[in-house]
């Protein structure tokens, strides 16, 4: 008997006691009203008993009832309808019903875009060259903090204010604008790294790094007299760096806490991290990398990005850019995977309609659903550059980084000329922003990105979500209302009988038991930074024998519903933190719920060796010690997780979780409690559903 | 011999009967022209002007570059200043962005600077809301409001209404903040013909979806030009490098250089005419059905230029020199007076009432 006959069996014993006693009332009724008439009347009534109304079921209750009996193929077929949905997303809007993907919008007539003369334009890529080699050429001969030292007084002689060197971490210097403007806000401009000796010493030939562009922007911006905004130029080694900087920033001028020394100059209403290196000989710039996802989903306001990706195109042509350009093996493995999949794909189509497909259509939606999962990727496993460190504090940053590659046919440009749209493009996003009174307004930073200049709107992709989730869902509703439960003539009592309260009590208990040894662990400093997290895995046994323990009682009174009230329950645990999740990372609870939610709706109690064999394949390969196996490979910046950025083979899982737990103690990314508090207990749970301990099935 | 006196006779009398009718023809021919030209001149007797832009920031600089062009307009044509009310929502002149400090510029030659000392702002600022652009439109002001401010008008006035700044359907943003609707002004209007506020007006608005802020006019002797219909957009011209910015509106730019072009010989038709979508990105529309006269004959400095016709009043009483005062100190008893006398001793010489 399937699970579904067995409620629906259970359901009709209760229908048979209700009717029963509905019976009951009935006949009392008809006996208390013919005692006021006369025995004829009684007689006949007896004789000819007075046929029973069969009322139909509204129309909703029927639609209801034909959804719930079929909940298991349909939670299937909105599972695959949600994933059909997201590889729509290059190609239609179903919510505004438009027959193409969105366009961005962005305030033109706000931020102005490339309307205003530069003063750059007379810097050359040679001086800023000169002007780093200059820094570089004189810290040799300073020592090991001489760089930081010798940067510090090249901005104080371009004109800058309120120098500040914090060892060899970064130099920080305001830029303040000519009298008459209320240098109220500031927008900051990062150049990252070059501040170590060692880094340069195998510097390439060609083009100029990051100091020497930000260098020659300061130099540029010191005469600009349409500058109304104060300008930051922060010098940074690394992210901690600039965390250390951003922190001390907003922390409260007489906070004695404060270690680093910073210079306030107003509200940070917009940043750009420049991240340039010289290129080696015979290699070409290929593009211009514009990074634009945070740590945990944090994306900067879209009408920043427009701008930029709109300046890097007006000065180095349309091949300029790249949004979410990544160059990782795992990922350009995944990105040829999709591509050869939608080739496949359209290949099939055209070989049975010919003609159906357009080669150029098929093309563009290769490369737009390629960009589409790159950048979801890149939420999901952000951050991808410094300008994370800015986001949490409502500074609305991206990362600009030069791609260099020796192959010919993917040149862009030279190295010099790279340099040179970087700076320029720098400098026309903050005349942007300087232009602009009030706060980013125009735009959203709940997107996803095909391409540059379409986006997808939370509108659109959050419908996917559910779709995806609509299995556990579909399963929730079931248990608790029942096909049956809505049939007329029947007591709220049999509606209830594919469901005990007590048993999903005790379910959800198990599972916020189990997600409370987890969540201990990771509230606890101590813990993290030890080396492994196999101690972690002892909450296992522990709950699972908690389970164990609580089932004889449970099952004595009500026996065979408890694993079916405790997934229900676990449904319903997994569907809330998905969409939680979903509200902040579109993209991750996405992967999560594509990866896991097939599987919590159909576990149950194995039948046969080989079901059980099934499903405990599956099992092992919804693990999250798998998906902590994984990882590594996936995350865009390894470095920032704690990875070891040479090597992109999976390090041992030991490493992994020491990084993942480092990970989450800088950068608090919720992965890690998606994976402890959420799939970890899900994952024991279903287990023990699997293996019978919670009653096996009927 | 006599035959042919009577013949020459007979002629000349033809001619000349021919030439009485012909004068005759030609003078009533000459009346229903006159008569004619009269129905489409304006019977205005004074000109006035309001001139608002409605924008904040430094980003929207052409619409004070927009309103500056229109006010330096009117008043070379002749309207005082004291017949132009400006509104300005934002200090562009010395604003922190603007590298050109406490100048205005329509164009990136920068020839023309229209923020000179002339320039007298009636409204400015936080000043510039719908309440005070409906105040002086209805008269409605609060007490203590000086004259500068007010649009003294009468039913002699023509006026010439100029609004720049960011619409949509049916509206107008005032500051950032707040909207003038359709309903507003279309309201304020028939006040004002209930009022006897104006003779006739020419309501021209450089703003997105403009043709839309004159649908609910229902007021007769309103002429109304928009720089865009429904969901379409109105585009700046061009843009200064230095300054950052555009620097005018494209529907604006072309009504000046109209109007530099033709002079005083421009009217309202040919205005429509050279606005062209060609040129504005946009289609220019212009509601006449409120509007008597055939735009053809519409003379622009009808509106945009001024007027200074003297009207008399009737005078009721003959002149009587200042000696009828002194003699009114005598104790002689005169017989009851009748109203008309009454005026004439208050007013003991003949009034002569001016207005421009």
């Amino acid at each position: 008997m399937t699970e579904s006959e067995g409620l629906r069996r259970r359901g009709t014993k209760a229908e048979e006691a209700s009717d029963a006693s509905t019976g009951d009332d009935k006949d009392h009724d008809a006996s208390t009203s013919t005692s006021t008439t006369s025995e004829g009347s009684e007689d006949a009534s007896k004789k000819m008993p007075a046929p029973e109304k069969v009322e139909r079921p509204p129309l909703q209750h029927r639609i209801a009832n034909a959804v719930l009996q079929r909940a298991g193929p349909l939670g299937v077929v909105l599972f695959l309808a949600g994933l059909i949905w997201v590889g729509l997303f290059p190609l239609v809007c179903i919510t505004t019903g438009e027959l193409k993907c969105r366009g961005t919008y962005f305030s033109e007539n706000a931020l102005s875009p490339g309307l205003g003369d530069i003063s750059s334009s007379a810097v050359s890529t040679r001086t800023m060259r000169e002007l780093e080699d200059e820094v570089f050429a004189a810290a040799l001969k300073a020592g090991d903090r001489g760089r930081t030292e010798i940067l510090a007084q090249s901005l104080e002689s371009l004109g800058l204010e309120d120098v500040h060197v914090e060892g060899n971490s970064h130099v920080s210097a305001v830029l303040r604008p000519h009298t008459g403007a209320d240098r109220r806000d500031a927008i900051i401009i990062v150049a990252q790294g070059h501040l170590s000796q060692k880094v340069d010493a195998e510097a390439g030939t060609q083009g100029c790094t990051s100091v020497g562009i930000v260098l020659g922007l300061a130099q540029a911006l010191v005469e600009a007299e349409w500058l109304s905004k104060n300008v930051v130029f922060l010098f940074a080694r690394d992210r901690k760096a600039v965390r250390a900087w951003t922190a001390a920033y907003h922390q409260g001028i007489h906070d004695s806490k404060s270690q680093v020394q910073v210079a306030h100059a107003g509200i940070l209403v917009g940043g750009l991290v420049l991240d340039a290196d010289r290129a080696p000989s015979g290699y070409f710039a290929e593009s211009i990398d514009v990074r634009v996802p945070g740590a945990n989903g944090l994306l900067p306001n879209l009408d920043l990005v427009n701008v930029v990706v709109h300046l890097l195109r007006a000065h180095g042509g349309s091949k300029a850019t790249e949004v979410m350009h990544f160059t990782s093996r795992s990922t350009a493995y995944w990105d040829n995977v999709l591509k050869d999949f939608v080739r496949t794909l359209g290949s099939q189509v055209q070989a049975l309609a010919p003609g159906a497909v357009d080669a150029f259509a098929l093309n563009q939606y290769t490369s737009r659903m390629g960009k589409l999962e790159r950048f979801m990727q890149s939420v999901a496993f952000g951050p991808t550059g410094l300008h994370a460190e800015l986001l949490p504090f409502d500074i609305h940053a991206l990362t600009l980084s030069t791609v260099y590659t020796k192959d010919p046919s993917r040149r862009w440009a030279a190295p010099e000329d790279a340099c040179r749209v970087m700076r320029q493009t720098a400098e026309h996003t903050i005349r942007s922003l300087s232009n602009l009174e009030e706060k980013f307004h125009q735009s959203y930073f709940l997107y996803v990105l095909p391409d540059v200049g379409l986006f997808v709107s939370i509108g659109e992709y959050s419908g996917s979500l559910v779709l995806v989730l609509a299995p556990l869902l579909l399963y929730f509703l079931r248990s608790i209302v029942g096909p049956q439960g809505r049939e007329p003539g029947h007591s709220s009592e049999s509606a209830l009988q594919g469901f005990d309260p007590v048993s999903a009590i005790v379910g959800a208990c198990a599972v916020l038991l189990t997600a409370g040894c987890f969540g201990g662990f990771l509230l606890s400093n101590d813990a993290i930074g030890l080396r492994g997290l196999h101690h972690v895995f002892l909450t296992g046994p522990v709950s699972f024998l908690f389970l164990l323990v609580i089932r004889r009682r449970v099952e004595a009174g009500c026996p065979g519903v408890l694993w079916k009230s405790v997934k229900a329950a676990l449904a319903l645990a997994l569907v809330v933190a998905h969409a939680m999740v979903g509200m902040v990372n579109y993209p991750l609870a996405l992967i999560s719920a594509c990866w896991t939610s097939l599987f919590y709706a159909h576990v149950r109690p194995a039948r046969s060796l080989f079901s059980g064999l099934c499903f405990f394949t599956w099992w092992i390969f919804v693990s999250p010690a798998l998906a902590a196996y994984a990882l590594p490979g996936l995350v865009v910046d390894r470095e920032a997780w704690g990875f070891s950025r040479e090597s992109s083979t999976m390090s041992s899982f030991a490493e992994n979780l020491e990084a993942l737990a480092s990970a989450y103690a800088q950068y608090g990314v919720m992965h890690v409690p998606l994976l402890l508090l959420v799939h970890m207990p899900a994952h024991l749970v279903s287990l023990a559903i699997l293996t019978g301990v919670l009653g096996r099935a009927e | 011999m006599r035959s042919l006196s009577v013949l020459a006779v007979a002629l000349v009398v033809l001619a000349a009967v021919s030439h009485l009718l012909g004068t005759a023809a030609a003078a009533a021919a000459a009346t229903a022209k006159k008569a004619a030209s009269a129905a489409s001149e304006s019977s205005h007797t004074n000109n006035w002007a309001l001139i608002v832009d409605t924008s904040l920031f430094f980003f929207n600089y052409r619409h004070a570059a927009n309103a500056l062009s229109m006010y330096r307009t009117v008043k070379q044509l002749g309207i005082p200043d004291n017949q132009i009310i400006l509104m300005l929502a934002d200090d562009m002149a010395c604003h922190k962005s603007n590298p050109l400090k406490a100048q205005i510029f329509n164009n990136r030659n920068r020839q023309i600077e229209l923020y000179g000392d002339t320039v007298e702002v009636d409204y400015r600022g936080e000043e510039v809301t719908v309440e005070n652009f409906l105040r002086v439109l209805l008269g409605r002001h609060t007490p203590g409001t000086p004259a500068s401010k007010r649009l003294d008008t009468n039913e002699g006035s023509n006026i010439f209404i100029y609004m720049s700044g960011h619409g949509g359907d049916e509206f107008l943003k005032f500051q950032d903040t707040e909207e003038l609707s359709s309903q507003d002004i279309a309201g304020a209007f028939e006040q004002m013909r209930v009022k006897k506020r104006f003779n006739e007006i020419f309501f021209a608005v450089d703003t997105c979806q403009a043709a839309t802020m004159y649908n609910h006019f229902d007021t007769p002797g309103i002429v109304a030009a928009g720089s865009s219909t429904r969901n379409e957009n109105s585009y700046s011209h061009h843009s200064d490098g230095h300054l950052g910015t555009a620097v005018i509106d494209r529907f604006t730019y072309y009504m000046l250089e109209f109007m530099d072009r033709r002079g005083d010989k421009a009217n309202l038709g040919d205005l429509m005419r050279y606005l062209t979508p060609q040129r504005l990105m946009s289609t220019a529309a212009m509601d006449t059905s409120k509007f008597s006269r055939p735009v053809k004959s519409v003379a622009l400095t009808d509106f945009l230029g001024s007027v200074l016709k003297i009207d008399t009043t009737v005078a009721t009483a003959p002149y009587k020199p200042l000696e009828t005062r002194a003699s009114k100190s005598t104790d002689s008893v005169d017989p009851p007076k009748t109203t008309q006398q009454q005026a004439q001793q208050v007013r003991p010489y003949p009034i002569y009432e001016a207005t421009f």
